[in-house]
């Protein structure tokens, strides 16, 4: 279990963290999410021991870990860039932290991590030979060999093509399961960390501004930040409601709001339908076979109120 | 001729003059006869190249290898943690690689004199150690194979850590950090990630300085007061003293081919961005 409390980072001219306080449980897959800058890697960095919190205090499993150097924490961190040892083969990169554990025979644990990322067959190459794809399973197999009680990764899809992304998020995940491990996963990707995670806590400017499972994140946002980094808002008439729980009328009925079509958009599953109404903008996404707006036309905006989002508008 | 070639032409030109010609002067000259008030006169013979397998002159050959070993070993020594000190000295990365080029700014000549202010009988640190009462002799400090090697490894410490400087800053920090995270201590993250990574900048270095430090004429000339010979002081002494033009080319020549061969070997293993 790994319990950060009121954890505080400050850099010369600006507070990077502050008073984050999380406790992550055995065995669960926890994002921190945020835009760039918002101190979800400097968190992650003061858990792999590279930075040292100004204030607060780090424990694993009960143990306090300020103060101790990244070799001695039993956490493993996937970097973005990977850092793969470009002079090293495969599975001397995965032998790597075995040998510095004093285990003189690694060869069979290499095998089975390898085996575990499919990357068996692969052991000689070099990181120059391997793809994107490849690579990175090499560095989940590097720090998952150790079994290490946290593993932290620090954007570890961004580097990827996006199509590969959506692959490489569902073996992740399974990954995860298998080796019962908790994964501390820092992305700006808010669909990544939706999707992925049992928790995920969405960071701003610093401050974790809520800590909750992704439906509920998403439908109960704790702050307008919440609200709107998590998906697209409209605000209108008083009100926070997301694109698809917005409808859209030729007809005036109860507390609809009048507006003008501006475009619409066909986005595959839905039609999405931009509209200008009297105190701003706001979307509406329409399955394909509602009727079809034109831009110009007069429309009315309504919605179920208990779709609205309890967030102050 | 094309356009490119007419520009071409100024370096050819020099290339021809300041080496091609030279070197085949030289050439000539190890295949004559030595004069009797130097140069050289007909016949043709390879006689000098004979003398080259002398064991005296071998033993000076070997001296020589040895001693631009040692000094490439000790330029290493020092100057690897040197570069490694200065690339992680944050903003004042300038200002350290600086104070390691300044050296240059004065005559290598001058410099060397210095060192013997410093050293000899009467030097500096003699005299102030005299006064101090810690030794009431003068320590040899000069003329000896310390003192050339001192010497050597004064000169051509910057050629070490240029380039070992300028590998180590391209290596991606994040490598270091994973060495870490993965358990390795400080020592082993050197050794096994850092330096590794580093390997042609740490191989263009030893050559820079094997090489000059091969052939190094002026400092075992001042600073081994010619009792240390090295290769550069047998060329230079058999083209003065000695009057021995042909076989001062010839040993001349010996040490190009030594070196050519060091280079090719280089060449053949390091990648192609080590120089």
């Amino acid at each position: 279990m790994l319990e950060l409390q009121d954890l505080s980072k400050v850099f010369p001219g600006h507070v990077a963290v502050q008073n984050v306080s999380l406790t992550l449980l055995p065995g669960e897959f926890f994002s921190l999410v945020g835009p760039s800058g918002c101190g979800k890697t400097t968190t992650l960095r003061m858990v792999a021991g590279f930075e040292h919190p100004t204030t607060g205090r780090i424990l694993l499993n009960g143990e306090l870990l300020n103060g101790r150097k990244p070799q001695e924490r039993n956490v493993s961190t996937v970097f973005q860039n990977y850092a793969l040892f470009p002079h090293l083969t495969v599975s001397e990169n995965v032998a790597f932290g075995l040998r510095r554990h004093g285990i003189r025979e690694p060869g069979p644990r290499v095998a089975e991590a390898l085996r575990a990322v499919r990357l068996t067959g692969k052991e000689q190459r070099m990181p120059a030979q391997l793809s994107g794809g490849e690579k990175q399973r090499v560095a989940l197999a590097r720090s998952l060999v150790l079994k290490p009680d946290v593993l932290l990764l620090d954007e570890p899809l961004a580097a990827l093509d996006p199509q590969l992304r959506r692959q490489v998020r569902a073996e992740l995940k399974l990954l995860q399961r298998e080796a019962g491990i908790t994964f501390l996963f820092v992305t700006h990707d808010q669909e990544e960390a939706l999707s992925l995670s049992d928790r995920i806590g969405v960071m701003n400017e610093g401050k974790l501004e809520q800590v909750a499972r992704p439906e509920e994140a998403y439908r109960c946002p704790a702050s307008r930040f919440v609200a709107g980094f998590l998906g697209e808002v409209n605000w209108i008439a008083g009100a926070a409601i997301r694109p698809e729980s917005t409808r859209l009328s030729t007809l005036a009925c109860g507390q609809s709001v009048a507006c003008r079509v501006i475009h619409t958009t066909f986005l595959g599953s839905v039609v999405r339908v931009e509209v200008e109404c009297g105190d701003g903008f706001a979307s509406a996404d329409l399955t394909p076979h509602q009727p079809e707006f034109s831009a110009g036309a007069m429309a009315y905006l309504y919605w179920d109120p208990t779709d609205e989002l309890p967030v102050p508008a | 001729m094309t356009v490119r070639h007419w520009f071409l032409l100024p370096a050819r030109m020099v290339q021809m003059l300041l080496f091609v010609l030279p070197l085949g002067i030289v050439v000539a000259l190890s295949l004559l006869t030595r004069g009797d008030y130097g140069g050289a006169e007909q016949p043709w013979t390879t006689e000098a190249y004979r003398r080259l397998f002398d064991p005296l002159y071998a033993l000076i050959l070997w001296r020589s290898l040895w001693m631009a070993a040692l000094a490439t070993g000790l330029c290493l020594l020092l100057g690897f943690p040197l570069a490694l000190y200065i690339s992680r000295a944050g903003k004042h990365r300038g200002l350290l690689l600086q104070l390691v080029i300044l050296p240059f700014w004065t005559s290598f000549l001058i410099r060397t004199y210095a060192w013997l202010f410093l050293l000899r009988d009467t030097g500096l640190i003699n005299t102030a150690l005299l006064k101090v009462g810690v030794i009431h002799q003068p320590l040899p400090l000069l003329y000896n194979d310390g003192a050339v090697l001192l010497g050597l490894v004064y000169g051509y410490l910057p050629f070490m850590v240029l380039p070992v400087y300028a590998a180590l800053e391209r290596i991606d920090p994040s490598l270091a950090e994973a060495a870490a995270d993965l358990g390795a201590k400080p020592f082993t993250i050197t050794l096994r990630v850092i330096a590794p990574l580093a390997g042609s900048g740490i191989l263009a270095g030893c050559l820079l300085v094997f090489i000059p430090s091969l052939g190094a004429y002026l400092t075992p000339d001042l600073m081994g007061g010619g009792r240390t010979v090295m290769i550069g002081n047998l060329v230079q002494n058999q083209f003065t003293t000695a009057r021995d033009w042909p076989f001062g080319s010839t040993v001349s020549l010996a040490l190009i081919g030594i070196t050519g061969l060091l280079l090719f070997l280089f060449l053949r293993r390091a990648p192609a961005d080590a120089l």
